[in-house]
């Protein structure tokens, strides 16, 4: 899009120093001074190495164990009720994790830089994952001819918050993890998240977790799970979270949207 | 009006504020200086329009009273101390001319004065909203 081809060719002509923020440069003279000092130090960095004469280097120390923390590869639904993580390592076992640790959210992309920030809007999955609803007719309405009162408007959508009911590790696999949720995906959840109605915006359905405390997914070695855009967790009762005036879910990392595959 | 282009305005000093301020584009496009620029020609069809209606058309006069706004707008930014105009249309006039000169079609000034020449044909269309959201639709 015309904005955003705009803004790259600009920060590369900032980057290259073909455009200056400022009007005027800081003084040629100050400039020199930093340089050279950083270069002075530099080289005082570098022959501060290891007298060559004074005898052999001790050995080098072992190699380190694990040393890299597990990180989500992907995220997929199983059936309605049931997401499966795939890790890039062996997952320690998830028994005392607390489901609350994750929450999922739709999020809602908007690429435009003119006529709106671009931005990131996350939302609660309630006001989109609707559950059709038929109260039975009243006992009078079996009668024929039916009284008028009983056209009462049939069935209606109501929202249903999903959450994530359970945690368990994947029963042949080790890099997956299973998350039982407490409701099922709806299709007006899918829905949504196949036709969006305007170009410039995108919807996504996202996972998000935080670390931290004990009893947090870890990998064999004990690194933790490293925090998921979990602003989103920790403030369980807000339905809405808006990170704005930053490139469209550049707040999650990894971006790792659920494609729906139900229905 | 934009907080960039207020008189006293500082210049970007991040990269987050860059971005601020290049989304100025549609309301500079508002200002005075860049009045006798909007093209008079007629563009029919839809609003908004896509760059497909300008095809063919040679911008060459429009880059000129461009670049002669644009000098205008330049004296402005000093007299008011408008850092965030004064980026803008330094911005703006490197990918005017030279040899970072973009296409005109790609050009968001030029782009959001061919949309204001548009938007004279279709009613409530030559605001600043308007042209900015069809700036993002422009493809």
């Amino acid at each position: 899009m015309l904005g955003l081809r705009f803004s790259r060719l600009v920060h590369a002509a900032i980057a290259s120093g073909a455009l200056l923020l400022g009007a005027c440069t800081d003084a040629p003279g100050d400039t020199e001074t930093e340089t050279e000092s950083e270069t002075d130090s530099g080289d005082t960095d570098t022959t501060t190495g290891p007298d060559p004469t004074t005898g052999f280097p001790p050995p080098p120390p072992p190699p380190p164990g694990d040393i890299t923390p597990p990180a989500i590869a992907a995220v997929t639904m199983i059936d309605a009720f049931t997401l499966q993580l795939s890790f890039t390592e062996a997952i320690a076992p998830v028994d005392t994790v607390n489901p609350k640790r994750f929450r999922l959210s739709l999020a809602r992309g908007y690429f435009g830089n003119y006529g709106g920030q671009p931005a990131t809007y996350l939302r609660d999955l309630q006001y989109y994952n609707l559950v059709e609803y038929c109260p039975p007719p009243p006992p009078g309405c079996y009668y024929d001819p039916v009284p008028y009162y009983c056209y009462y408007g049939g069935c209606y959508y109501q929202p249903q918050p999903i959450g994530v009911a359970d945690v368990f590790n994947h029963y042949a696999d080790p890099t997956q993890v299973i998350l039982s949720l407490t409701a099922p995906i709806q299709p007006s959840l899918c829905n949504i998240l196949q036709a969006p109605d305007d170009p410039l915006v995108d919807f996504v359905l996202h996972l998000h977790y935080a670390s931290g405390g004990l009893a947090q997914i870890t990998d064999l070695a004990g690194l933790p799970l490293p925090s998921l855009a979990d602003a989103w967790v920790k403030d369980p009762n807000n339905n809405y979270y808006n990170y704005l005036n930053a490139a469209p879910f550049s707040n999650f990392n990894p971006f790792l949207p659920i494609p729906c595959t139900l229905f | 009006m934009h907080p960039a282009l207020h008189p006293g305005s500082p210049p970007p000093a991040d990269d987050e504020d860059v971005e601020v301020v290049l989304r100025a584009v549609p309301e500079l496009a508002f200002f005075p200086e860049l009045a006798p620029c909007v093209p008079t020609d007629a563009v029919t069809g839809p609003w908004p329009p896509t760059r497909e209606a300008f095809a063919g058309r040679d911008f060459e006069a429009l880059r000129a009273a461009a670049l002669r706004g644009l000098e205008a707008l330049a004296d402005r930014a000093e007299r008011e101390r408008s850092g965030g105009t004064a980026f803008l249309v330094r911005t703006l006039t490197y990918f005017l001319v030279g040899p970072a000169a973009l296409p005109a079609v790609e050009h968001p000034l030029l782009v959001a004065l061919l949309l204001r020449s548009a938007a004279r044909a279709h009613e409530g269309a030559d605001t600043a909203l308007e042209i900015a959201r069809a700036m993002d639709r422009w493809g």
